[in-house]
């Protein structure tokens, strides 16, 4: 099962590649929303893991774009943001029926676990 | 075949096959366009930089015998990039594309690409609050479809008066006399004229009391 | 998200959101960082990373407070004669491990020789620490680690001594700039203006005004960045 992470900030990634390959994931990290187009397109994912504040173009618009591909259109995306939720609530239903996001975890309270339990959800409803 | 030049914002894009993607395009001289893309690699996409959403570009496409072009070529002219700089202002832009795409089926006059072109304006300029943008695009949507409300006068085509209160009849379009109890008064009328005037988003910022007049008129454009 | 309820919020109400916005990526990279060395293998845990995540939490912290100190402090700023040379040299060892975390690398580049400038010391380096760290945050996105560099860069002028920072690409200038202007106007935190590491350049430019200059938008070669202009000292000369 593949997972890509989308998350600027380095170290922060690198984090949670580390514990998402721990527990048996192949992982593809990009820091911005093209290259997480590039790397959707070396190796489709089975799950998405997204931080909507990216450089550039945000969440939103990588959203917008991923989704325009017919292959990806499927694809679950988990909100993993230092966006707090009670700020995007009004747009949530936009966001799941829209945009295919199926999960949402504020990244200051979100532990490791929560994420790895999200990502597990997700592939498990698909297998 | 002649390779014609325009200006033009993409509307959507679709995938279309292996490689390539269809764009649905608004000009200000052929209206809407599909047009395929062929050979647009991902690693391509928008998010590169060409052709993007929240652009205004100039492209090159020779028309097709059915009602797909072809795009030759395209410059991106203005990427108004503060509007993916806020997320609601993002969702807000997306959601005003689509809609303009769906009033937009059959042939656009030019004046929906300068609507689509001044909205991006208006959203790409941080000041301007999103509630007075999409309040200003759906009066230009209803002005630009024949839909305006009758701001001159009132139900018994008596001239509209400053000094009397009114309340709006929402099947007839045109505002009727109450005097005791009435909602709307001469700077509500003054607003929304300025707004079907076609002033853009940020003149309308100058309205005294505009933050007040903005929720109170809004029902008249939901119900439209 | 930013939402119209944040509308025309104060400068200083801004600023500290953009404070506690940028504060959240350190201190979740220690708590993860952690959580994973709990949950993997005690070694995959770096100290060093660990430590220049909070150094660059507490700068940010400690620069903002000293910016809203000296500002609003009633009593004349104490000034002294500083080197900026030094200063610059200080700013690239303080930043170096976190620069190399973010495989960032940084240069040093001070043209000539000039006399020390009158400045608040410890504002000074804060506003170019507070920076440096934006600009690493900046760069680090970049995809190509050959852009992925920053200039420290020290000349003069013909309105006195230049100190600034720099980075690859024009991203940085046309943000900064549009970043600079609207924050006398927008009604967003700033944070929503230049992602999670602009509260860094607003903090230098806090610092900078207590000092009676502000960061602007300079060029150094190819680079855009920030810079600020500080006066040289007329009592001392570099021999």
């Amino acid at each position: 099962m593949h997972v890509l992470v989308i998350e600027p900030d380095r170290l922060l990634g690198k984090t949670y590649v580390e514990a998402l390959k721990a527990v048996g994931y192949s992982v593809a990290y990009a820091p911005t929303a093209q290259a997480a187009i590039v790397a959707a397109d070396e190796k489709t994912p089975d799950v998405v893991v997204l931080e909507m504040l990216l450089p550039t173009h945000n969440g939103i618009a990588f959203l917008q774009e991923f989704r325009s591909y017919q292959d990806w259109q499927a694809v679950p995306v988990i909100l993993h943001t230092f966006v707090a939720p009670h700020t995007y609530q009004d747009i949530q239903p936009i966001l799941r029926e829209q945009y295919g996001v199926v999960s949402w975890l504020y990244k200051p309270q979100a532990q490791l676990r929560h994420l790895l339990s999200a990502v597990k959800q997700q592939l498990q409803v698909e297998a | 075949m002649k390779q014609l030049v325009t200006t033009a914002i993409i509307l959507s894009r679709t995938d279309y096959g292996e490689a390539d993607r269809i764009l649905t395009v608004l000009t200000p001289e052929y209206g809407k366009l599909r047009l395929l893309a062929k050979g647009v690699r991902r690693v391509k996409s928008k998010l590169a930089g060409g052709i993007e959403l929240f652009s205004v570009s100039t492209i090159t496409f020779v028309k097709g015998r059915g009602e797909i072009g072809t795009l030759v070529s395209t410059r991106l002219n203005k990427h108004y990039a503060h509007i993916v700089e806020d997320l609601q202002r993002t969702m807000l832009g997306y959601e005003l594309i689509k809609q303009l795409n769906k009033v937009t089926e059959d042939e656009p006059e030019p004046e929906y690409f300068e609507l689509l072109h001044q909205t991006f304006e208006a959203l790409d300029e941080l000041t301007i609050p999103l509630p007075l943008i999409r309040f200003w695009f759906i009066a230009q949507i209803q002005r630009l479809g024949g839909h305006t409300p009758n701001l001159q006068t009132d139900e018994q085509d008596r001239k509209l008066v400053a000094d009397q209160l009114y309340d709006f009849d929402f099947e007839r379009m045109t505002f009727v006399a109450n005097p005791l109890s009435g909602r709307f008064t001469a700077n509500h009328i003054k607003f929304l004229r300025l707004v079907f005037a076609g002033n853009t988003p940020k003149a309308l910022m100058q309205v005294q009391g505009v933050g007040q007049l903005l929720p109170e008129c809004a029902p008249l454009l939901d119900h439209a | 998200m930013q939402t119209d309820n944040q509308s025309g919020m104060g400068h200083s109400t801004s600023l500290l959101l953009s404070v506690a916005e940028q504060l959240k990526t350190p201190l979740t990279v220690i708590a993860r960082q952690m959580e994973l060395a709990d949950a993997t293998d005690a070694q995959t845990i770096s100290p060093r990373l660990i430590h220049s995540q909070a150094a660059a939490a507490l700068t940010l912290v400690d620069s903002y407070l000293m910016g809203l100190q000296l500002l609003s402090s009633q009593q004349q700023l104490e000034l002294e004669p500083v080197s900026v040379s030094s200063m610059l040299t200080d700013t690239v060892h303080q930043l170096d491990q976190y620069a190399k975390q973010y495989d960032v690398t940084m240069e040093l580049s001070i043209a000539g020789r000039y006399e020390p400038v009158m400045a608040h010391r410890a504002a000074l380096q804060a506003a170019l620490t507070s920076l440096g760290y934006a600009l690493i945050a900046t760069q680090a996105t970049r995809e190509t680690s050959r852009k992925r560099h920053i200039v420290l860069a020290g000349h003069r002028n013909a309105h006195g001594i230049v100190a600034g920072l720099y980075g690859t690409g024009d991203m940085v200038g046309a943000e900064l700039r549009k970043a600079l202007q609207l924050a006398g106007t927008a009604r967003q935190p700033f944070s929503s203006l230049l992602g999670s590491s602009s509260a860094g350049v607003f903090v230098a430019d806090t610092l900078a005004q207590a000092m009676e200059s502000r960061l602007r938008i300079g060029r150094h070669g190819r680079q855009s960045g920030l810079a600020m202009t500080l006066q040289p000292s007329k009592q001392l000369q570099l021999v």
